[in-house]
């Protein structure tokens, strides 16, 4: 009891510097401070995840808050056992409303659809790079949901190989499979496009 | 080292040479110096697909993620958390409630089939006196109040 009135004192600064597994014990109590301490320190990466998968900023703003959400309503049932990280749960978790999304939504409305790129960069870098970025999200889209999900949180999350195994639910062999297929459909895709060969590729 | 060595550790291992077991190093180095060109070109692809792949992820998202779409979603999830901690308090109370007032296992063992039995009844009883009543009446209770009340008592 000392410990949970001492911990309603702590001001967020303070428990910027607590593990995520002290905060989750916090959350489960129904403390809004280390709930927001939390959302601060996972909300980019898991934000940029979600846009990723489903190619949509909207969409990924509301997957992002409902699996904070998920956060607030299950942090009592969440128990660190040493194997599970907070990070690997709560991107699995993202993961999965990701694939949910994609499966409810069928059409996008017009008002949705993401932003056309802005036609004036600066330079021809910043032309060559964003359309990199933007073949590369497209081709990456196309992808089975387990190999776009392996894919996504293996080269745009800050997660290691074994925790993205661990975060997809699988062994650190079959992620090994599912990128391997990954990136052959992304060559496949990206030599059809005749991009390979046109930019590095060529003999 | 064969070309389908060659191939499966460059498919397993990534294109970053110096990241593959140190006894597959310095063979894979003086194959891939030698080899065919069609294993050259295989090679350049996979570089350059790895290439794409880190540049793309370090490439800002469009709309970026800046503080005030931050801002806004930490804001709104907040405030959606605070309505469902109420409504998880006022679900617990209820709960709480419904077992401290059925909760009993007697009351549950006996009070069910007793509650069961009285719908029943109530419903077989209230058939009976339709059946009772039905050749007589109209189905309406005007007509019933008509049948059986003499219009002298009003």
């Amino acid at each position: 009891m000392a410990y949970e009135t001492q911990s309603k004192k702590t001001s967020a600064k303070a428990m910027d510097a607590w593990e995520d597994a002290a905060l989750i014990e916090e959350i489960s109590g129904g403390n809004h401070r280390a709930f927001q301490v939390l959302m601060r320190r996972h909300l980019p990466m898991s934000l940029g995840v979600a846009q990723r998968m489903v190619g949509n900023p909207t969409d990924a703003d509301e997957i992002a808050q409902e699996a904070f959400l998920k956060v607030w309503t299950g942090a009592a049932r969440w128990r660190s056992d040493g194997q599970a990280q907070f990070k690997t749960w709560f991107y699995r978790v993202v993961i999965n409303l990701c694939i949910d999304r994609k499966r409810k939504k069928t059409t996008e409305p017009l008002d949705e659809a993401e932003d056309a790129m802005d036609p004036s960069p600066n330079s021809f870098d910043q032309i060559s790079t964003q359309e990199t970025a933007r073949l590369m999200s497209d081709a990456v889209n196309a992808l089975p949901e387990r190999q776009k999900s392996a894919i996504t949180l293996f080269y745009y999350s800050d997660l290691s190989g074994s925790e993205t195994a661990q975060a997809l639910n699988v062994s650190v062999s079959a992620l090994d499979s599912l990128l391997v297929r990954g990136r052959r459909a992304l060559r496949a895709r990206l030599m059809a496009l005749g991009i390979l060969d046109e930019i590095g590729g060529a003999p | 080292m064969t070309p389908k060595q060659f191939h499966k550790l460059m498919e397993r291992r990534g294109t970053n040479i110096d990241l593959w077991p140190s006894v597959f190093q310095t063979e894979a180095r003086s194959f891939l110096a030698t080899a065919p060109q069609e294993i050259q070109r295989e090679w350049r692809r996979a570089v350059t697909l790895e290439t794409m792949l880190t540049q793309s992820a370090q490439t800002p998202l469009s709309p970026a993620i800046d503080s005030e779409r931050m801002e806004r979603i930490v804001e709104n999830t907040l405030a959606i958390a605070a309505q469902t901690h109420q409504a998880l308090k006022t679900g617990n109370s209820l709960s709480a409630a419904f077992y401290a007032l059925f909760g009993n296992a007697r009351v549950i063992r006996y009070g069910a089939p007793a509650l069961l039995g009285l719908i029943l009844g109530l419903s077989l009883g209230a058939n009976s006196i339709e059946s009772v009543f039905y050749p007589y009446v109209a189905t309406d209770l005007s007509s019933l109040i008509a049948y059986y009340v003499p219009m002298e008592s009003f």
